[in-house]
This record gives structure tokens, sequence and C-alpha cells, in this order.
């Protein structure tokens, strides 16, 4: 199960693959997640994560992360070091060569220093200041030769400080180890000296304070005022003859229990906090991750495919190869489903033969035979009136095949005419008709009115 | 027969290039289909459907146009008795043809319609009607199908009335729908109108028309979040270059070719910026095909983002500036040429023809850049940083925000069957001045934040991305307003 350090990881590391998809794959992906999920679960990125990871084929290096593992090395270290620490920290305390008795003073500064540092490492971790970024960057840089990711950055603070705050548990843990050690097999002679002003009665009062959370249950580990009047010490008047030895050794249980509840306690206290505090940040982390946004937002909202997608099976029109030629002088013609040409046919018979558009077939071949009637020796051309505008069809295909047939040796041209009675179509629609007679072949061509850019007309 | 569980399907029909594959495409959001191709070319149906979460709600084909009305329905005549086998007849016609070349497109066409479909036959307004169409009308009508008639102009002129009145007597429903025109609304209330065909059709239709409506919805909130990460990136953008320590004296010439080279780098990656977001934009509302258009349209010079005319028309006033979180939408732009006695807007403008400055008139001098720095570089005795940026000036927001909404704009209401290459004509700015108090505020907040190169908060961010969401909501109204 990862952590949620991974997850986040994980799921950056995700949000950057999904940078080289398209919107509407993401879209489809998670949408289908989510429908398949059951309903009115609230999104698990961790599980999301595994199904996309149980899917993919990058399951070896799902959960492994450079900079988990460099954040591991340093913890250890970290804590190793303060474990050492401890054990250093408490011998040096404790340091009795015969000659003065140990300072329960000292011991006390020390605890209170212990504990101010603990509330600073936690303060700092909440208030999110990190002094020392720029060292575990560089750090990270040599070791891994690569920066910290930027998913990671605002939770450096709080994995700092836990770090921090189990080093220093250790810390207190080895050093009480130390301590008991130290009590078994040495004989330690603890006492209290202050260059201050003090009294036996306010010294025992700072004592019973210190001890106050544990003076009710175990008061052997609380020093009574006898104790504290025995064992104060001057260095130059020496140890007072009058104590007996055993009581230099009495305040040990207190030393011990000052550690344990002043130092242990509130660093356990302060790392479930930090503890907590990481958890909580890393999932605040993950949820402002730019890409968690649009993550909840592709699972909520249906995939609409509106087809945007398909591909069109048509082919763009292939270039036409031959070019328009001139009318033809006194054809024969015929006005293709109502198509009108009265200034480019001067010479012929208005109104034109019909064929086409609402005629009936039979009409066209009525056409077609008056037609054969009409062919002569010098009229052996006809032309078939269209317009310019509506596409050809196969229906005026079918009809210049007839025409071809009834009309043996006879030329057809098709006159495509513009919506201008006159005008020269213009050469896009020129284009559909000049592909056509390609299609249809028979010697069919196309005639165009003629412009000044008309000249290249073929007799 | 399609049973009532089944999606319905529409046949959209007609004579060849009447605009069926433009309806097609606009409904369906594809502006890949090939439209005004050469009758006879498209020779397979093709399936759009529409699908959500899997389900398809309706599927819409595209077939090709009738090529020998007569002839089928020659054939037709021929082999029908009486009205009530006229269906089984086209059914008959479609079996024995299928693999006949010389009805293959007709074959095509009538199958989805034998097997259920609904018609929706597609007709051109802008020439007039005339009864060469009547063969293809009557065999639809043969096929006893449920069918809706579409006008969809595409020329000039206007026959609409005439082939309202001849379609009449055809089919059960007749529509104007401009399919490169149609605003939205009229999308969804086509789909509605194709849902009337048949009760059970009338759901999904209806299914159909709230998700397509809540898409868009949810484009607009995208298109606010692309914006404001652009509009953050694009402010506090910084170029920066490693280089020797010996670089170092004030109005050196080396040290001007820096900083015109790092100028030159900053303002290109400006340029490419907004081009990322345009086609963002243009990829959310399935516009695919504007960008290889827009790379023939030549980006002239005049429309750049760093040109004069550029900033003319979508930079603000100096009093909008000053006032625009304190309720200065009460005055109108008038009033603000007024109040700031020529520096405004419309002096500016003047004031920059005169001078017949160009883009580095203003971003030379009054565009604020924070211009090279030079930083020594931690780690490395010898070697320094020089920067060139952020932009310093609130102005350049403005405009990249304003170019951003107007793109938006005319993206969001850009149907698919359009092909006219993306024009975005000179506008005013005076649009910011309609929105509300609060949108105006979040973005002045948002973009003085940027120009102190200062990171938005998570929270910052999305009270930009709604700033900018009511932002476009306004820019569409004014654009309304502006055509009325």
């Amino acid at each position: 199960m990862p952590g949620h350090l991974e997850t986040l990881l994980a799921f950056d590391r995700q949000y950057q693959r999904d940078q080289q998809q398209s919107p509407v794959f993401l879209h489809r992906r998670d949408r289908r997640y989510a429908l398949d999920s059951s309903e009115g679960q609230a999104p698990d990125i961790s599980r999301w994560l595994a199904q996309l990871h149980a899917i993919g084929s990058h399951g070896a290096d799902r959960y492994d992360f450079p900079e988990i593992r460099f954040w591991r090395r340093f913890s250890n270290g970290f804590i190793a070091a303060g474990a050492l620490l401890g054990v250093i920290t408490m011998s040096g305390l404790l340091f009795y060569d015969g000659g003065q008795q140990i300072n329960v003073t000292v011991i006390l500064g020390f605890v209170l220093l212990q504990l101010m540092l603990a509330l600073y490492t936690a303060v700092q971790g909440l208030a999110g200041w990190q002094p020392w970024a720029p060292l575990i960057h560089s750090l990270q840089q040599r070791l891994q030769k690569q920066q910290p990711s930027p998913a990671l950055s605002p939770l450096l603070g709080p994995m700092m400080t836990r770090t921090a705050q189990t080093a220093g548990l250790v810390f207190g843990a080895t050093a009480l180890i130390t301590l008991l050690l130290s009590v078994v097999f040495q004989d330690l002679a603890f006492g209290w000296s202050t260059t201050l002003d003090t009294s036996a009665e306010a010294w025992h009062r700072v004592v019973s304070w210190v001890a106050l959370p544990w003076s009710g249950w175990l008061p052997v580990a609380s020093p009574s005022l006898d104790l504290v009047e025995d064992t104060r010490f001057f260095r130059l008047e020496g140890s007072g003859v009058d104590t007996a030895s055993a009581r230099w050794g009495a305040w040990w249980p207190f030393v011990a229990m000052t550690w344990l509840a002043w130092i242990i306690l509130p660093r356990a206290i302060l790392l479930a906090v930090a503890t907590v505090d990481l958890r909580r940040k890393g999932r605040r982390a993950l949820t402002r991750h730019p890409g968690y946004q649009a993550l909840l937002w592709r699972m909520e909202t249906p995939a609409v495919d509106t087809g945007a997608d398909t591909r069109d099976s048509g082919k763009l029109p292939e270039d036409h190869h031959s070019a328009t030629v001139t009318v033809p002088h006194s054809p024969l013609a015929v006005s293709w489903a109502g198509a009108t040409a009265d200034a480019l046919l001067p010479g012929v018979d208005k109104p034109l033969p019909r064929a086409g558009g609402a005629q009936s077939l039979q009409a066209d071949r009525d056409t077609l035979a008056n037609l054969a009637h009409q062919i002569t020796e010098g009229r052996r051309q006809l032309v078939v009136v269209t317009r310019s505008w509506e596409p050809p069809t196969a229906e005026l295909a079918d009809f210049l095949e007839d025409a071809s047939e009834q009309l043996p040796g006879v030329t057809i041209t098709l006159l495509p005419v513009a919506t201008e009675p006159g005008q020269r179509p213009d050469e896009q629609k020129l284009g559909q008709w000049l592909r056509f007679a390609e299609r249809v072949g028979q010697g069919v061509r196309v005639a165009a009115a003629e412009t000044q850019e008309a000249a290249h007309g073929v007799q | 027969m399609v049973s009532s569980e089944e999606a319905p399907v529409f046949a959209v029909v007609g004579h060849p290039n009447r605009g069926k594959s433009s309806v097609v495409a606009t409904l369906s959001q594809n502006d890949s289909i090939a439209i005004a191709l050469e009758p006879g070319t498209t020779r397979e149906s093709q399936t759009y459907p529409l699908r959500v979460d899997g389900r398809t709600l309706y599927t819409l084909v595209d077939t090709p146009g009738f090529q020998r009305p007569r002839r089928v329905l020659e054939w037709l005549e021929a082999h029908s008795l009486s009205a009530s086998d006229r269906p089984d007849t086209v059914a008959a016609f479609v079996h024995q043809h299928r693999d006949n070349p010389r009805f293959r497109d007709e074959c095509e066409l009538l199958a989805p319609i034998i097997e259920g479909a609904g018609i929706i036959y597609v007709v051109d307004g802008s020439v007039p009607y005339t009864a060469e169409q009547e063969a293809e009308m009557t065999i639809l009508r043969w096929t006893g199908q449920p069918s809706l008639a579409l006008i969809n102009r595409i020329g000039p002129d206007d026959h609409t009335a005439s082939w309202q009145s001849a379609l009449g007597q055809f089919f059960q429903i007749v529509r104007n729908f401009d399919a490169v025109r149609a605003p939205f609304e009229q999308h969804l209330g086509l789909l509605k109108a194709f849902g009337q065909l048949r009760p059970d059709w009338e759901q999904p239709l209806e299914d159909a028309v709230g998700f397509l409506t809540r898409q868009r919805e949810d484009r607009q909130w995208r298109s606010a979040h692309l914006i404001a990460a652009a509009l953050a990136e694009m402010m506090t953008h910084q170029e920066s270059r490693t280089l020797p320590k010996t670089l170092d004296t004030a109005g050196s010439d080396s040290r001007q070719a820096l900083e015109a080279r790092l100028r030159e780098r900053w303002y290109q990656y400006q340029r490419e910026r907004e081009e990322t977001l345009r086609r963002d934009v243009e990829t959310l509302y399935q516009h695919h095909q504007i960008a290889r258009q827009e790379a023939a349209l030549s980006w002239h010079h005049d429309h750049d983002l760093f040109s004069e005319e550029t900033r003319q028309v979508w930079a603000v006033s100096k009093a909008y500036l000053a006032t625009a979180g304190f309720g200065a939408g009460a005055v109108g732009g008038v009033g603000i040429d007024a109040l700031t006695l020529g520096h405004s807007l419309g002096a500016g403008a003047l004031i920059g023809g005169l001078l017949g400055a160009a883009g580095s008139y203003f971003y030379g001098d009054r565009l604020a850049i924070r211009a090279l720095s030079l930083g020594s570089l931690k780690g490395a005795g010898d070697l320094q940083t020089a920067t060139f940026g952020p932009v310093q000036d609130l102005q350049f927001g403005y405009i990249v925000l304003g170019r951003a909404v107007d793109h938006w704009w005319h993206i969001s209401q850009r149907n698919h069957a359009g092909r006219e290459p993306l024009e975005l004509p000179p506008s005013e700015s005076h649009w910011l001045e309609n929105l509300h108090s609060e949108t105006r505020k979040a973005i002045q907040q948002a973009l003085t934040r940027l120009r102190k190169n200062r990171k938005l908060s998570h929270g910052e961010q999305q009270e930009l991305e709604v700033a900018l969401h009511s932002a476009l909501e306004g820019y569409s109204h004014w654009r309304l307003e502006s055509i009325a």
C-alpha cells in the first residue's frame, strides 16, 4: 500500500505523462473509470492509479521514486545521527570523575533547551519556514543529480519537521537508555549547585514543578525538600561530608523521569503532530495539484462524443486536365433541367428542346429522337445547356450516353451557363463540369462564354 | 424498423451539393467533413453517432446525393400496385439494386431509411424552387418514414418562401437552418425538432440537448481556466541567460546586444504562448482545421500581439486602471474619455497615429518590462545570470485578456460547417466596463499580483477563473448588444 507521498508523486508522474495525451482520450478514460467504480463513492486517487497501472505496462516502477529514496536515506542518516548524539550527550552530562557531583541544574537547563528546540521545530514546520531548504536541495543535487520534484516542494517543510522530530525522539531515547545504563553500571553522585543566591526551598519548588506530572503516582521520582537540602554542593567548600553517600544517588529517578516527561514525551507528541500535519498537507497538495481538479472534472462530466473525430470518407476532387472550348456555331441544342442560354447560341431556334429536370425519362427519349431527325451534314454538333451552379448528376451522364448512341457522329458539348446571362462561370464551377466531361468520356467537351481570360479555348 | 430501445437514426439526404454535409458537420461538431465535394465522389454513407458515456443517443447519417431519382421513381412506379405497398417497393428496389453500380448512391442513401431512420431532407434556400427535385421527394415520401425538411441557405439569395410551400406538401416539418451561421441555440432547437418526428425519439433527443448544453457550459469554464493559466504565464515570464561576469558595463555594446536578444526571445515566447492558448481553445471546441487556415492567413502585423493597433484596441484607459476595483463601471467609455482629458484610449490612438509609431513606441518605452538585470549565479564564481522581464505594465495583461476573450468568442460562436478563414478584426475594449464590478476587481487584483511577479495561490487562481468565466459571459452579451 503506497503512502500519501508516493501517491502524490505517482499522481504527478501520471499527470506529466497525460500531458502528451489528447484531452478527449483522457476524458473517456477517466469517465470510464468513474462509471466502473461503484456509485456514490468519492474518487480515490490510489485506486485510480492502481487501475491505470494494472492496465498499463509500467507496473514495475510504479512507486519507485528517487525523491522518496533520497528522503529515506536522508531521514535514516539524520535519525542515526540523533541516536549517536543522544548517547554522547548523556555521557557528557553524566561525566563523573569522582571529584564533583553531577549538577542537576545543568541537566534541567539542557532539558529546557531540548524542549525549546522541539517547539521551535514544530512551529517552523507548521508555519512552513524552510531555512535549510537550499542545503537539502544541493545535497539532493549532489547525490542524485536532480532537483526535487515540484510536486513535493510544498511538503519539504513538513517532511523535514517529521524527520527532525523523529531524530529528536531517538536522541531522547538513546540518552535515557544511556542514563539508565550509567545508573546501573556506575556510581553516580547527583547534586545541585548554582551561583545564584537561592534557598533550598526555592529550588525545591522548581523541581516540584518539574516533577508535577508524575509526583502523584511516582513519589520516588519527586525529590523531597530534605533531599534538596542535603544535596546542595559548593565548588570551594567540597561536598557536604554530612550527607550519606546514597543520598547523592537518590536523584536519578527524578532525572530519568524529567528526561522522559520533558524530552521524550513532547517529542513523541510533536512527532505525531508533524505526521498528521504532513498527511494533511500531503492530501492538500494532491487536491491542489493542477491535475487533480481536471481529473475530477473528467470523472464527473459525461463524455459527450458528437462524432467530431469521425473521418470523412470523401476525397477531394482531382484536378481536371482539359480546357473549355468556344461555343460551336449553329449547333443542335438542348436545355438540361430548364437551363437557358439565349445570348450564347445565336442562330439556334428558341425555345430549346428540353431534357432532364422535372420531365419524364420518356420525354427525354422523345427529345433525342427529334434531334436525330434534325442531323444534317453541316449540323453535327450538339450543345447541352446546363446551369453551371447545379452539380452534374448521373442522370445527365445517362442522357449524354443515350445521345451519343442515338446521334452517331455528333460531337457533344456541354455549355454550363452562369447565373448572369452571357457571363463566363467562375473557374471553380467550370472545374466540376470539366471533370464531369472527363469522367463521361465519349468525346464530350465543355464550352463556356468567352471572356478575356478564356482566350485559350480550343476550336 | 427501429425498436423503441434503439437510438434514433437520421439520414440526411437530398440533391447533391445542397448542404447535407454542412448540416452534419455543424450538428456533429466535426470540421473535417469535406463540404462541397464533387457530386458523385461521396459514394458511401458516413455515420456520426452522438454518444454520451458510450451510450448512443442518436446517429446522423451523411448520405450521397440522389443521382438518378427519375429512374428510381420509374422503377418504383412500375413495381407498385397501390399506396400501401410503397414502403415495401422502395425496400425491394434497394435489395434488388444493392450491387448495381448505377444505383449505388440511391441504395446507399435509401438503406438507412428502409431500416427505420428518420429523413432529414436538405435543400438550398438560396436557389429557386424547381420541380426537378420532386422525383427525389416523391421517393422519400414513398418510404413512409418520419421526415423533416431543412432549408439551408448556402448563397446570398433568399427563395425560402417558395421552398417552404413546396416542401410542406412532402414533409411533416419544415425548418430553416443556416448550417454555417446558426447560433448554438438553433442547433438545439433543430435537435428537439428531430425528436418531434416520433414520440419515442423525443426523450433521447431531449437528453442529447441536455448533455450538449452542459458540454457547452463546461467548455466555457475550461476556456476561463486556459486563459487564466496563459495570463499568469505570460505576465510572469522571464527570459534568462547565463554568461561570464565580464559583461557588466552598463551601456556597452555587448550588453545592449544581449538585452536585444533577450527582448526578442521574450517577445517570441509571448507570441508562442498566445498561439498555444488559441490552439487549446480551438481544440476544446473541436475546431481542428483552423490552425492550418490561420497559417495561410498570414497573421499580419497589424493584428500581432505587440502591434500598435492591438494596443489601441485592447488596452484600457488609465482611469480604468486606476479605478477598476472601485466601481468605475458606472462611468461609460465616453465618460472616461472626457474625464481623462486625452490620456484615454481614443486620444492614445490619435497620438499613436500622429507619431506613426510602430510597436516599439509603446512597447519600447511605455510598456514597462523589467529590463536586463544581471545577478550573480550562486555556486559559480565567474558566471552571472542575465534576466529580461517580467512585464511591469498592467496594460499588457488587459491586452492579452482582450485578445483571448475575443478569440474565444469567435471560436465558441463558430459552426463546424464554417470553412472561411478565422478573421479577428479589431474591436474595442469598452466591453470591460460592462462587467460586474466584482469581476473587474478580481481581474485587476490578479493582474496586479502577477505584475509583481507573485504566484497566484490556489484560491486566487480559482477566483481569477470565476472572474474570467463571468468576463466571457459578459463579452458575449456585449457582443450581442453591439450587433443588435
